[in-house]
Order: C-alpha cells, then structure tokens, then sequence
C-alpha cells in the first residue's frame, strides 16, 4: 500500500508502506524527508479504492491546461483540493455533484473562470487567483503556543459543535424536567439524534484534530465529514478511552462527592484531585489509542509507552489541562446553579462554556498529537538514514 | 516488560486514589447508645406527667409548672393516636403566626412571628388572634377551616375525572373543647368568636396550623448521619440534572442546616437537627416549660411577664428524649399480600418514592428523605417554632425554609396517624396525595392517572404502614 503525503516544499509524494517510518530524499527540493509512520486523514481517502475515477480539464488560470485523473470517492468526507503537482496551486474543490463528468471534453468557449467562481464562490476565487507564493502555507506547529491558533482556524466547525452541544445538553435537561408520561415519542427521539450526532461528531473532530497533529498534516482542519464508520470509531476511542481507568476517580470522585457530607476544604482538594486525575488520564489513554490506531493501546503497556516517549512534553500539557479543567469545572458548576434562577443569562453562559471548553479540548489535543509527531520525528532522526527510493511524485 | 508496565501504571492509580481512602477512614461513625432503662422509665413518667401551674415537678427545679401560656397540659394529650407517643387529630393543632412589615410573603421583613397558644394558666394571658392583629377576631383557638381560603380544602391539587374528594367533615367540626373564656375585648378586633368561619387575615399576617406528628421510630431517624441526608440532596440533584434544590418543578429537597451547620430532622420544616432539641422545643412552646435549651415563650397578651427559673433540667430533658428513643419503629403489615406489594410498586412507579425514599441510609421502611420540598402554593405555611431564630428568606437556600417547603415526613405509620399534610387538612390518603403540588405534582398527576383499582392497591399500600402496638 502507497502512503501519499507533502513534502515541506509542497511536493506531493507517494512511497511505499513499508518505508513508514524512514528518511527519504524529496525528489523535487532532494530534502530528507521522513516518510510519515500513519496516515494521515486526507490520504486514507486517496488510498482507498477509487470509487470513481474522474478526469477533468484544470479549470484555474495557473494550471497546466493538460487533463489530470484524479480519484473522487462519491462521498467525499474529507474537503479535497485538487493540486496541480508541479506548483501546488489548487486548481479546483471537486464534490458530489460537480458539472464536469467523466471524460467530458470541456469547450475552449466556456467561461472556466466564471463556472468555478459560480462554484466556490467570489472569496475563494480571489484567493485562487493570489499568486501561489503569496499565500501561506500552512506548516505543523511547533510548540503549545502555536497549537493555540488551531481552533481559531476550526473557529466555523468549533461554533457549530458548541451550539450544537448547548442546545442537545438543554434538551436533556428539558427531558429530566419533563414528566413523561406526556412526551411525544417524536421529540424524543429527534432529540436523542440530535444529541448522539453531536457527540459523534465532537468525538470524530477531535479524533481528527489529533491524528492530523500526530501525522504533521497541518493543511487544513480535518473532520470526519460523512464518514459515518469513522464516527462511530472516534466515540469508541473516547469511550473505551474513559472506561480503561479514568473511570475509576471519577467514580471515586462522585461517590465522594456524595458521601462526604459538609465538604471542607481538604475535601474539595480531594475532588479536585480525582477529577483531574480522572481528566489527565484519560487524555493520555485517549492519545494512546490515537496515535497507535488501534483501541488496544488502552493497555498500561501503551499508555506508559505513550507517556514515556512524550516525557517531558507532558508537564507542560498537563498543567495546562489542569488549569483548563479546574476553569471549566467551576465554570459549569456555576452554570449549573444560576440557570433556573436566570434561564437567559444561564443559556449564555452555557454557549460560552461549550465554545471554551471545545477550544480548549482541540488545543490540548492538537498539542499532544503535534507533540507525538515532533518526538516522533526527533527519534526518527536519531535512527540511521534508510537510502532515499521509492519516492516519486505523485500523479506522474 | 508488560507485567512491570502494569505494576507502575496500578501503583500510580492507587496512588491517587489513597487520599481519598485516608479520609473515607477518618469519617466518624456514630455508634447506637444503649438506652438506660431507668431513664426511659423516668422519661414516660414525664411524658403522661399532667402538669399544672407551679406543678411539684417544676418547682424542685426552680419554675413555675405549666404555661404561662400552653397548647395542651401533659405530651401524652396530643401524642396519643395509635399508641403512645403517636400522632395527634387535628383538635390539637398548633396555630402559628408571622406578622411582616410588608406582604404576606415578604419573609425578609418578619416582625414577629410565633404560637398562638390555645391555653393559659389565667385570662389575662390567654392569647387571641387579636392580639397578632387587631383586626383579626379575639379567638384563641381558630379551626383550620377558619384559615384557610375558602375552598382550599375541597383540594385545589388535582380533580380527577370531575370527581371531588371525600367531603371534610373533621376540618369543619367545632373543637372539643368548651369555649374558652376570652379577655377583655381589644380596640378594633372583629367582634367575632366563631372559630369555625371564615375571617379575612390582612395581608401582612400569616396564619397557619401545625398537626401532631408520630415519634415512633425517632431514634433510628436521630441516629440517621447528617452525612446521609446531605447524600441524598446531593444524589436527587444529581438525578435531575443538578437542578436547584428549591427548584419549583422537580423532587429535589434541601437539607436545612441550624446556625451550627447540623442538618434538621425533625419538625414539619425540619427545624430540629437533634430529637433531644425537638423534645426541648415541644416542652417550651406547646406546655410552657422552661428548659436549658429554649426559654417558655411569653404571652402575647402580656409580653412584659418573663419566666423565671427553669421547669426541666437537662436530664429530665435527656429523660423525655430517651422514652421517646425506646419508642419502637412502625412496621408494615401484610407485606406479603400481592394487593400491598403492586400497591408497593405503583408508589415507586408513579414516583412517591422520589421523595419518600423506603430506606434512606441504614434504616429500612421509613419513606423519607428528610429534606425540605416545595409543595406548591396551596401548601403554604410560615412561622417558626422558635419564636424567630431563623427566619425565611426566600431563594436563599442557606437559610430558613420557604413558606412551601416542608420536610418529607416519613410515612411509617402514617395508616394511625391522621389527618395529613402538615395541618392535617386532608382526612384521607387519597386526599392527601391528591394535595400534593409543586415538586410532586407531576406525582400527584401521575396517581391521579392511574385506574381506580390501582389508586386503591397503592392505598392499599400506605395503609399497610401502621404504628407499632404500644401500650
């Protein structure tokens, strides 16, 4: 199998799945180049079978006017840019439904330029049109302060994940007050859907959030799109990520918190203690499953593995999130006990809430797939450079 | 490799947890005291004592016996149905009072609040709604029926099918008693002294009535830790979405806390945290007996007469408690009958047991979580027993109880202990249920859904909880 990935100077590569792992020389820039250890989002949909192979005239002024045969999947789940691979201009966003079928001869008296403006509309037309050095290319993060910038650039799919959580934790709430005995099945079940839909996809941004950080793709924010399997997966991960340990302090924590009576003041430390250590492990569970792929890796053995190789870096993540934790927990707590008093003010704190505490979920977890991919590639690059081969551009 | 794995990441788990553990084991456990039998004996010869003024007991003591003013001579007088120490009808019902400086409900400006006292040991102490308020009629002894809004006990709650409860007879029924001779009439009083009609009560004062509880099986609930009934506000939160606990709408209670912190278990408002302080409490204000704890309360009639001396030491007072501890639990008859036991599911189903819980901590059967619910607007009643240390303040839930928040009486023994609801204005289970708003209307609803047959199985039910038999 092909793993297909950019290489810092923009070239789209391909090599072979059994050089995962090793340096390579970039046939364009001949730059070493580590030939990523997983795929990244973007690429699982390239490798899979082509489910319709499409050959279309590039439409964008700086393209080659050559025809380029790419592989669409007829449900595209991932936002893919087609790129011109000697420049890397993006040269068209194909999706379910784009007027140009296969083999269709494209007339020269079109008007190519006003079709694709038509379809991406007047902003990305004007940013197709800036010369291709002018425009940024996006570049993995280096540190913590810059994994900061990402939910800014998730800032759209963050506001629909947070509105999307505060009306679905609102219903249920609603649903507690409600006697049932006079719901409407109805409601009920558009409200279940509604609420197992956002956590889904909650559970699949971060899954890719993560994964995209752990692989160095930093093109563009992933998600999971209409890839429903994958989905499912990412609640799975979060899931069997909480029940392989954290579960148990926040079980001590609640049934302390239950019990304790009058909390004094070394009680609420103890809380604390329980909820964060419940918090801080099960990012570490939830990065172990992550980066190795496979649900298996709740196992002590690859969660202590996982620890291990990202040493230090954890310190710094872990305050992080112990201070991200101890915010939020007092910021619901509150909203918790001022919504019934004030529903509106209540409402708004809650949206702010979800909007804070999901950027800074996607923070921490970009910074620990980011962290992974940055220890990765210093280990990598302690390891004796395999011979360049087998890298060749891809689409000649 | 994986073994040593395993041992590190075990070892830092328990680690986290061991802080938790320590401070489980540091929880103190209260320990059940053997009741001394002499002083259970010496405490029930208190208990039927019929005290009078400058009574022998009180007088080796330095008092002065009963009253001034009191609501009955002896506890046995109203603690009596069902056997001794039961519940008391609603002849015995105690009438408080809050005047306010501005609104009905503004509890945050109580100028005086307290007991009208039925009894005192001469006229010029008795005690009459005229002297609450000036415009109210010179009664001492209001039936409820004379308080309440018209219509409020043909049971505003929920009418099921059109069809009205039983009507209630025993509300409306003049007292037992002959008419008390009253003092002079006040300037301004309604020249009235039916106690049976309706009086209109100016905005400012509110009345309301009080019924005897049961004290059968007070120990085990004195002996309930304040740690459990804070874990059960804490879990009918949890239940309901961490609702608030003075939420309008859901079963979820509040523990009162006293001025020191301790959670309240006994009282219609949960007011006493300890049985021996309740028992001091009923001492002072319902026979006038003076004791370390609480002070006889003055006639309103002549607010310038102060007790002097005490009527009960402490040990009499811890003997009066331990008679009552020796009461034994109520128990549940015919719990093998397939009526009782359906009755027993449709009580969980329809959600009675959301609040009156079987089992709350170690003790079984006593269907209650001891916390302070809102019954809704209809069931409303303020005014303390302590003659004002802890005001309401309403949507404060640190402080006093609401004027609707009454504590979830346990329903052990309730078939011998009627009539229901704090004052006793509904005569029947049904009635009583049907009452039942605020957080348990959508129970009240619920039961008022279901089949006469199964009305009559969860009835059933209730009337299987029975007094013990004591003699």
């Amino acid at each position: 199998m092909t793993i297909t990935f950019y290489c810092t100077c923009g070239q789209h590569v391909s090599a072979d799945q059994a050089d995962a792992g090793r340096r390579a020389i970039c046939p364009r820039c001949r730059q070493p180049v580590v030939v990523p250890s997983m795929k990244a989002p973007a690429p699982v949909i390239l490798e899979r079978p082509p489910l319709s192979v499409q050959t279309i005239k590039p439409i964008s002024p700086f393209a080659d006017p050559e025809p380029v045969s790419i592989a669409v999947p007829k449900s595209i789940g991932y936002q893919v840019v087609l790129v011109d691979e000697t420049c890397s201009v993006p040269i068209g966003f194909p999706k379910q439904g784009y007027p140009l079928k296969k083999e269709e001869p494209v007339a020269e008296s079109r008007d190519v330029d006003r079709e694709l403006e038509e379809i991406l509309g007047h902003r990305q037309m004007q940013r197709l049109r800036r010369p291709w050095y002018r425009r940024p290319r996006p570049q993995i993060e280096r540190n913590g302060l810059e994994c900061m910038a990402y939910p800014f650039r998730a800032f759209g799919l963050v506001s629909v994940l947070a509105i999307s959580l505060t009306i679905s934790s609102l219903l249920n709430l609603i649903l507690l007050f409600t006697d049932f005995d006079v719901l409407d099945y109805g409601q009920l079940f558009f409200w279940g859907v509604l609420g197992l839909a956002t956590f889904g996809y909650l559970c699949g941004f971060l899954h890719c959030t993560l994964q995209a950080g752990a692989t160095g793709d930093a093109a563009r924010v992933r998600w999971p799109g209409a890839d429903i399997r994958l989905v499912l997966r990412s609640v799975a991960a979060v899931a069997i990520s909480f029940l392989a340990g954290p579960i148990v302090f926040a079980l001590a924590a609640l049934w302390f918190w239950l019990q304790a009576g009058e909390l004094t003041w070394l009680d609420s430390l103890l809380l604390w203690e329980q909820g964060l250590a419940a918090f801080l492990l099960w990012l570490l569970v939830y990065t172990s499953v992550l980066v190795n792929d496979r649900l298996s890796a709740v196992s002590p053995a690859g969660v202590l593995d996982v620890a291990v190789r990202l040493g230090w870096r954890l310190l710094p993540i872990g305050l992080s999130a112990s201070l991200i934790f101890f915010v939020h927990a007092c910021w619901i707590l509150f909203v918790l006990e001022t919504r019934v008093n004030e529903p509106a003010a209540g409402f708004m704190l809650l949206l702010f809430f979800w909007g804070s505490f999901l950027s800074c979920l996607t923070f921490l977890v970009r910074w620990l797939g980011v962290s992974w991919y940055h220890r990765n590639r210093q280990l990598e690059a302690t390891k004796e450079t395999p011979p360049a081969a087998s890298l060749a551009p891809q689409g000649q | 490799m994986n073994r040593r794995h395993a041992a590190w990441y075990f070892a830092l788990g328990i680690l986290a947890l061991a802080p938790v553990g320590l401070r489980v084991l540091s929880w103190s456990r209260p320990e059940a005291e053997e009741l001394d039998q002499a002083a259970v004996n010496a405490g029930k010869e208190l208990f039927v004592h019929e005290w009078a003024p400058n009574d022998a007991i009180a007088r080796a003591n330095g008092g002065d016996g009963l009253g001034p003013v009191y609501n009955a001579t002896s506890c046995f007088a109203c603690h009596k149905q069902g056997g001794l120490g039961g519940a008391g009808g609603l002849e015995h019902n105690v009438t408080n009072f809050i005047v306010a400086s501005a609104g009905r409900h503004a509890a945050q400006s109580v100028l005086r609040q307290g007991v009208v006292h039925t009894d005192a040991i001469s006229p010029e102490f008795l005690e009459t709604l005229t002297h609450v308020d000036h415009t109210l009629p010179r009664i001492s002894r209001p039936t409820l029926a004379s308080l309440l809004p018209p219509g409020a006990l043909e049971g505003k709650g929920v009418r099921h099918q059109g069809r009205m409860f039983e009507l209630i007879a025993k509300a409306d029924a003049p007292v037992a008693d002959a008419p008390v001779p009253l003092p002079d009439p006040v300037e301004g009083g309604q020249a009235q002294a039916n106690p049976n009609q309706h009086f209109n009560i100016p905005e400012h004062v509110h009345l309301s009535q009080r019924n005897t509880p049961a004290l059968f099986g007070a120990r085990l609930i004195d002996e309930i830790p304040d740690r459990v009934i804070i874990a059960q506000e804490r879990l009918e939160r949890v239940r309901f979405g961490m609702a608030a606990p003075q939420s309008r709408e859901v079963p979820v209670g509040r523990a009162l806390r006293d001025a020191s912190g301790k959670v309240g278990k006994f009282g219609w408002k949960g007011q006493s945290s300890s049985l021996l302080d309740f028992v001091q409490a009923a001492c002072a204000n319902e026979l006038g007996l003076s004791n370390p704890a609480h002070a006889q309360p003055s006639s309103i009639a002549r607010p310038e007469v102060k007790a002097v001396g005490l009527d009960l030491t402490n040990k009499q007072c811890r003997d009066m408690r331990d008679f009552i501890a020796s009461l034994p639990q109520p128990i549940e008859r015919n719990r093998d009958n397939p009526h009782v036991a359906e009755g027993r599911q449709l009580f969980t189903k329809v959600g009675c047991a959301d609040c009156h819980t079987p089992s709350l901590g170690s003790v079984d059967g006593i269907y209650s979580d001891l916390l302070l619910h809102r019954m809704g607007d209809d069931l409303q009643g303020q005014g303390s027993y302590h003659g004002g240390s802890t005001p309401s303040i309403p949507d404060s839930p640190g402080n006093g109880p609401l004027a609707d928040e009454w504590r979830t009486p346990p329903l052990w023994g309730i078939a011998d202990s009627g009539p229901y609801l704090h004052d006793g204005r509904a005569t029947t289970l049904k009635q009583a249920i049907e009452m039942h708003g605020g957080q348990a209307q959508a129970s009240a609803r619920r039961f008022g859904s279901l089949t006469p047959v199964q009305q009559i199985r969860l009835i059933t039910f209730l009337e299987s909880l029975r007094a013990p038999e004591v003699r």
